[in-house]
C-alpha cells in the first residue's frame, strides 16, 4: 500500500463520508457538547485520541484473536469492552503522566464510552477494510480512524461556532435551541454533499 | 479482599452466562442464516437466467472452495472456455452457474458492490455463454424502494440481450436517482470487462 | 406512580427522542424508510425490555463499583442475540440497518434506563418501564420515518424489509391513488422531494418535527401563563374589594 492510499483514506473519511453529516455517528456529543467552541475542540481532541487507539486495538483483536478461533460473532461485546477499558486506561495514564492534558481532556473521556462514533468506526473498519484486505489492512484502518476523528473535530467545531452566533440571534420560539441547530446541521450536510463526486 | 473476590466472581459469572447464551443462539441461527443466503443466491440466479423452478442448478464461485458449497460430480464439457479462477476479478465476485442434470454451463454471474453518496448498492450482472447480457438485477440497495423499481424498469431492462461489449454503456445522469444508477452502470462496465478478460483465456 | 402511568410515560411526557434527545443516531440514520424505522424500534424494544429485566433481577448482586461494565455486558449480549436473529429471519432488514444493530449497545437510552430505573426498581416495574420506553422510542422513529418516506417518495410501502404478512411489497398509501383518479399517467415519485431520503433531509426533517412539538408546548405554556395572570388579576380584585369593605367597616365603626 502506498501513501496515496492512506491520503485518500483520510480525505475520504474526513470530508466525503463525514462521520456526523453523512454516517450519523456521534450525534449525542454533536448536540450535547457543542454550545461552546472551546469544549467542542476539547471533545474533538479526546475523540481523536481514543478513536485512533481503539481502532488499532479492535482491528488487532479481530484479526488475531476472534478470526483464528472462529468467534467473529461476539465482536460487538468484545469491542465495547475493549473500548470501555481503553478509555479507563487512557484516563489513568493521562492522570499519572500528563496533568495539563488530563485537565483539558479529562472531563470528556467518560462520555466517550457511549459515543457511538468510536464503536461505529471499529465495526465499519471490520466490514469495509477487513473483508477486503484481511489483517494487512491494519494501517489503513488506523488512518481511516484518524480521518474520521479529524472530520468529527472539524464539524463539531464549525457547528459550535455557528451555535454561539445563534444564541444571540432572534429565533422564533418554536425553533429555539435544538430544532434550529438541526436545520443548521442539515444545511452543512448539503454543503458536504457537494464534495461527493470528487473521488 | 473478600469483596474484591466477590466482584470478580459476579463479573465472571455474568460473562460466562452471556457467552453461553450467545453460543446457543448462534448455534440455532447459523444454519438458518447459511440456508437463507444460499436460497437467496439461487433465487437471484434463477431470476437472471429465467430458469424454471423445477430445474435445479449448481454454482461455483471464486471466493470459496467450490467443494465446500455444492459438490459437482463428473467433468465439465470440453468446449466450455471458462475456468474458475484462483482469485476474483478486482471488486467483483465471479460465479459460474451450471445445470445440475448434465453439468452444462448456463452462464456467468458477476456480483459487485459499490458505495455511493446515498449508500450501498449491490448488483448482479448475468451473462449468457453466447456473450449476451442475460439480466441485470439490483440485489440490495439502501435507496428507497420506489427509486429502485424505477431504475429497474426504465434503465436496466434495455441491457437484456445486448452483446457484452466494453463500449456498451455511457454514463447518463438525466435521472432522478443518479447516484444509484451511476453505481449500477459502473458495476455493469466492470463485469463486462471481467467477462471479456475471462473469455480470452 | 401507577403501572399504567409507568407504561404510558414513554410516549409523550418522557419520550426518549422528542423530549430527552436520547438515541439520536438511529433516529437520523435509519428513518429514511418507514419500515427500517419500525424494525429498529422493534429491536430496541426487545433489548430494552430484556436488559431492564435482567438488570433489575441482579440489582442486589452486582457490586456498585463495577455496575457499568456489568450493564454493558448484559446489554451487548442481547444486542448480539437480536443481531443474529434478525440476520436469520429478516435478512433485508439486517442489511439495511447495517452497523446500527451493534450500535444499539451504545444507545444512551438503554444504559440510561438501566442506571436510572432498573437498578432501583422491582422486576415487573422495570419490565413495564422498558417496554413502555421502547414503544415510545419506536413511536418517535415511526413518526420520523413516515414523514421522511412520504416526502421523499409520495407514498408508504410495506413488505420490503419486514417480510411479514405479505409475499410482495405492497403500497399502503400513495398520492398516486388520489391523483390517478384525475390524471392516469402520473407518477408521484418523479416529483418527490428526494432530499428527504438523503443525509441533509434527515437533519431537516427531525428539526421540523421537533419545532412543531416545541411550538405546541410553547403555545401551551404561553396560554397557561396568561391564565395565571388573569387569575392573579382576579385575586387582586377580590383582595381590593375586601380591603375596601374592611375600610368601609372601619369608617362605619368610627
Amino acid at each position: 500500500m502506498t501513501w496515496t492510499v492512506f491520503a485518500v483514506a483520510i480525505f475520504n473519511a474526513m470530508l466525503i463520508n463525514n462521520v456526523i453529516l453523512k454516517q450519523f455517528l456521534g450525534i449525542c456529543p454533536f448536540l450535547g457538547v457543542s454550545k461552546k467552541s472551546s469544549s467542542a475542540v476539547g471533545m474533538g481532541a479526546a475523540v481523536t485520541f481514543v478513536m485512533v487507539i481503539a481502532s488499532f486495538v479492535t482491528y488487532a483483536i479481530y484479526s488475531y484473536v476472534l478470526v483464528p478461533y472462529g468467534i467473529e460473532y461476539i465482536s460487538t461485546i468484545a469491542f465495547i469492552l475493549v473500548i470501555a477499558s481503553l478509555v479507563q486506561l487512557v484516563e489513568m495514564i493521562l492522570k499519572k503522566f500528563s496533568k495539563p492534558l488530563y485537565k483539558s481532556l479529562g472531563i470528556y473521556l467518560p462520555l466517550i464510552t457511549t459515543n457511538c462514533a468510536i464503536l461505529g468506526v471499529a465495526e465499519g473498519n471490520i466490514s469495509n477494510i477487513y473483508t477486503n484486505y484481511g489483517s494487512s489492512g491494519m494501517w489503513l484502518a488506523v488512518f481511516t480512524a484518524l480521518g474520521t476523528a479529524l472530520g468529527f473535530t472539524l464539524i463539531i467545531f464549525a457547528f459550535s461556532s455557528v451555535r454561539e452566533k445563534l444564541e444571540s440571534s432572534n429565533v422564533p420560539d418554536a425553533w429555539k435551541g435544538v430544532p434550529i441547530s438541526l436545520v443548521v446541521a442539515g444545511i452543512m450536510s448539503i454543503a458536504f454533499l457537494g464534495l461527493q463526486g470528487i473521488l | 479482599m473478600l469483596s474484591k473476590l466477590k466482584t470478580a466472581l459476579v463479573l465472571l459469572l455474568i460473562g460466562a452466562v452471556s457467552g453461553g447464551l450467545i453460543y446457543i443462539v448462534n448455534d440455532i441461527t447459523a444454519p438458518i442464516i447459511f440456508e437463507n443466503e444460499l436460497q437467496r443466491k439461487i433465487g437471484f440466479y434463477s431470476e437472471i437466467f429465467e430458469i424454471p423452478e423445477d430445474q435445479e442448478i449448481i454454482y461455483k464461485d471464486c471466493t470459496t472452495d467450490p467443494n465446500d458449497l455444492v459438490p459437482i460430480d463428473g467433468q465439465l464439457e470440453e468446449d466450455v472456455t471458462f475456468e474458475v479462477r484462483d482469485s476474483c476479478p478486482e471488486g467483483l465476485t465471479e460465479t459460474f452457474i451450471y445445470d445440475k442434470a448434465d453439468n452444462s454451463l448456463i452462464g456467468v454471474v458477476y456480483f459487485g458492490n459499490e458505495k455511493n453518496s446515498y449508500g450501498e448498492v449491490g448488483v448482479l450482472v448475468g451473462i449468457n455463454i453466447d456473450g449476451t447480457i442475460a439480466n441485470v438485477v439490483i440485489s440490495s440497495s439502501t435507496n428507497t424502494v420506489n427509486f429502485v423499481k424505477k431504475i429497474e424498469k426504465e434503465f436496466l431492462s434495455p441491457f437484456m440481450g445486448q452483446l457484452a461489449d466494453p463500449q456498451l454503456i455511457e454514463f447518463d445522469s438525466a435521472t432522478g436517482a443518479t447516484y444509484t444508477y451511476g453505481s449500477v452502470t459502473d458495476i455493469v462496465n466492470d463485469a463486462i470487462a471481467a467477462y471479456n478478460e475471462g473469455s480470452d483465456e | 406512580m401507577s403501572k399504567k402511568e409507568n407504561f404510558l410515560k414513554g410516549f409523550f411526557k418522557e419520550n426518549p427522542i422528542f423530549v430527552f434527545l436520547l438515541g439520536m443516531c438511529p433516529a437520523l440514520a435509519v428513518t429514511a424508510v418507514f419500515e427500517t424505522a419500525l424494525g429498529m424500534g422493534l429491536l430496541v424494544i426487545f433489548v430494552l425490555t430484556m436488559s431492564n429485566i435482567v438488570v433489575s433481577m441482579l440489582r442486589n448482586v452486582i457490586p456498585n463499583d463495577v455496575r457499568t461494565p456489568a450493564y454493558i455486558v448484559i446489554i451487548a449480549t442481547f444486542v448480539t442475540i437480536v443481531g443474529m436473529v434478525s440476520k436469520a429471519f429478516t435478512y433485508d432488514l439486517y442489511l439495511a440497518l447495517g452497523v446500527f444493530i451493534p450500535l444499539i449497545v451504545v444507545n444512551c437510552l438503554i444504559l440510561g434506563r438501566a442506571e436510572s430505573f432498573a437498578s432501583k426498581n422491582k422486576v415487573l416495574d422495570s419490565a413495564i418501564d422498558g417496554f413502555g420506553m421502547g414503544l415510545g422510542f419506536t413511536f418517535a422513529l415511526v413518526v420520523i420515518g413516515v414523514f421522511r418516506e412520504f416526502l421523499s417518495t409520495g407514498g408508504i410501502i410495506w413488505g420490503e424489509f419486514l417480510p411479514f404478512f405479505v409475499d410482495q411489497p405492497v403500497t399502503l398509501f400513495s398520492l398516486d391513488m388520489i391523483i390517478n383518479l384525475f390524471n392516469s399517467d402520473f407518477v408521484i415519485a418523479d416529483y418527490a422531494l428526494n432530499m428527504f431520503s438523503l443525509a441533509p433531509g434527515a437533519f431537516i426533517a427531525l428539526g421540523i418535527i421537533l419545532a412543531l412539538i416545541q411550538g405546541k408546548s410553547a403555545r401551551r405554556i404561553k396560554k397557561e401563563i396568561e391564565i395565571q395572570k388573569q387569575r392573579i388579576v382576579e385575586l387582586k380584585k377580590v383582595a381590593l374589594a375586601k380591603k375596601a369593605a374592611a375600610a368601609k367597616l372601619v369608617k362605619e365603626a368610627a
